[in-house]
């Protein structure tokens, strides 16, 4: 009896988890319900990829990202949205069993994305014209720190909903008003998850 | 009666004596002019202090702690009269002890004195407060994003654009004057460089010093002379501290004159 080969089952152990995340990234929508069950292997990647996105987003709007506080604010940003995630679902009758983590996977995703509009700035400028454009209408700096979440978030938001429309039908779309709904929810929660992994949960923290 | 009275001889003569060890930079700068340390020929870029109420002593390499502040001396250049310059002053401490403030930069910039609106001074303040030294550092050396230092800190046109080449912009880092030790996974992942590590030979200051950055926006008049205020906190456990004044001349140049002092406290 040949004993099993522990490369072979590495690899086909990673291969089934990129397999099982793209998989994850190509469902990705509003519909947050109609997502398969996610694997282990998924789970673990797509938090790596998370971690790297935040973290550069994180490191080019010149926060911290030493050891001791990007943990410490992605845990602080995750419980809020674990928090807000669990408000929402409580007020839809239509929730059932397993519906919770698909749509904290729907959340993390889109703040994900959004980290990486965040990290094209790197590429195509487009975080010092709009501090420009608040700069000319004065506007306060509080609200000016909430721009760069709300933009990423809204563009993030256009691909969810973009991938959305791909997986059903736009007409499908506008008629199941549970959808509808939840579009705005999330896009809140992404908006607040992106501010609060940039800048916020820095500031409860210290 | 007697008791107050008492307190108020106290109060007089605390104020009195604070009043002699921090006065205005006009007043010091009068009494350093009639004093004769100053003249044509001094050296811009000079520090000086009262040492008691007497005496003005110029910057050196130790300094007692009660001092209150220090006074920046500049004249301009015939070449610069009439333009606007700015002076980057910046100060870290060597500490034994950790502070909490550490990880931010304290910054100030003089133009936000000028703004009438205290509820929107405030907002700057606020956003101001929380530069971390490493976003002050990859603010200027490696092009991160930093609302604050590109709004509010650095001087934009019509007063003097301070961002508008890399040379000018990374002139306001730290540089070797702050060790950053980012132990990240960033760095870790992709081995990238950050700045401000501390090369051998050159004086390193831990991670928990006190650093302070300012900008004073000075637009220098024909033959005037100033004396820019450096007020000096020292946080308990301070072992000794560094400053770095660089000034940036005008908008057209490209050297920008630069001085360091290093400076231990009298024990």
């Amino acid at each position: 009896m040949t004993p099993p080969n522990p490369t072979t089952a590495a690899g086909d152990g990673l291969e089934n988890s990129a397999k099982g995340y793209f998989e994850t990234v190509y469902l990705q929508q509003y519909g947050f319900w109609k997502l398969p069950d996610l694997t282990t292997g998924a789970k673990l990647m797509t938090g790596g990829f998370a971690a790297i996105l935040i973290g550069f987003a994180r490191w080019h709007m010149a926060q911290s990202v030493e050891a001791d506080k990007l943990p410490l604010s992605v845990i602080l940003t995750l419980f809020f949205i674990l928090l807000i995630c669990g408000f929402l679902l409580f007020f839809d009758r239509r929730r059932v069993d397993g519906d919770y983590a698909k749509l904290v996977v729907v959340v993390c995703a889109g703040v994900t994305l959004g980290c990486g509009v965040i990290g094209l700035d790197r590429l195509v400028p487009w975080i010092v014209p709009v501090w420009d454009w608040a700069g000319v209408r004065h506007l306060s700096p509080g609200i000016v720190h909430l721009l760069v979440p709300v933009i990423s978030a809204t563009v993030a938001g256009f691909l969810l909903w973009l991938n959305t429309i791909f997986q059903s039908s736009l007409g499908e779309y506008f008629r199941d008003r549970r959808v509808t709904a939840w579009t705005i929810a999330i896009w809140a929660t992404i908006c607040v998850g992106i501010w609060l992994v940039i800048r916020a949960a820095d500031l409860i923290i210290n | 009666m007697r008791i107050i009275g008492l307190w108020s001889l106290v109060f007089v003569l605390t104020a009195s004596s604070g009043a002699a060890f921090a006065e205005d930079a006009r007043t010091f700068c009068r009494s350093l002019r009639a004093s004769g340390l100053v003249s044509e020929f001094t050296p811009p870029g000079t520090i000086f202090y009262r040492a008691d109420r007497q005496t003005i002593a110029t910057l050196g390499g130790e300094i007692s702690r009660n001092v209150q502040r220090l006074y920046y001396y500049v004249r301009p250049s015939r070449a610069q009269a009439g333009q606007a310059s700015l002076l980057n002053i910046k100060y870290v401490f060597k500490s034994a002890k950790r502070n909490p403030r550490s990880d931010y930069v304290q910054l100030w910039n003089d133009s936000w004195d000028h703004r009438k609106n205290r509820a929107y001074r405030s907002g700057i303040v606020n956003a101001c407060s929380t530069v971390t030294v490493p976003g002050y550092e990859r603010f200027h050396l490696q092009g991160s994003r930093e609302y604050c230092l590109s709004t509010y800190f650095h001087q934009r046109a019509p007063s003097l654009e301070t961002l508008d080449t890399d040379n000018r912009r990374s002139s306001f880092a730290f540089g070797d004057m702050v060790e950053t030790s980012e132990a990240n996974f960033i760095r870790q992942l992709f081995g990238l460089v950050t700045p401000g590590s501390a090369q051998a030979g050159q004086v390193v200051v831990n991670r928990n010093s006190l650093v302070r950055s300012w900008i004073k926006n000075v637009k220098y008049q024909r033959e005037a002379d100033r004396c820019i205020e450096i007020d000096t906190e020292f946080p308990d456990g301070a072992e000794s501290f560094q400053l770095r004044v660089t000034n940036h001349v005008t908008q057209s140049s490209t050297y920008f004159p630069t001085r360091t002092w290093t400076v231990s406290f009298v024990r």
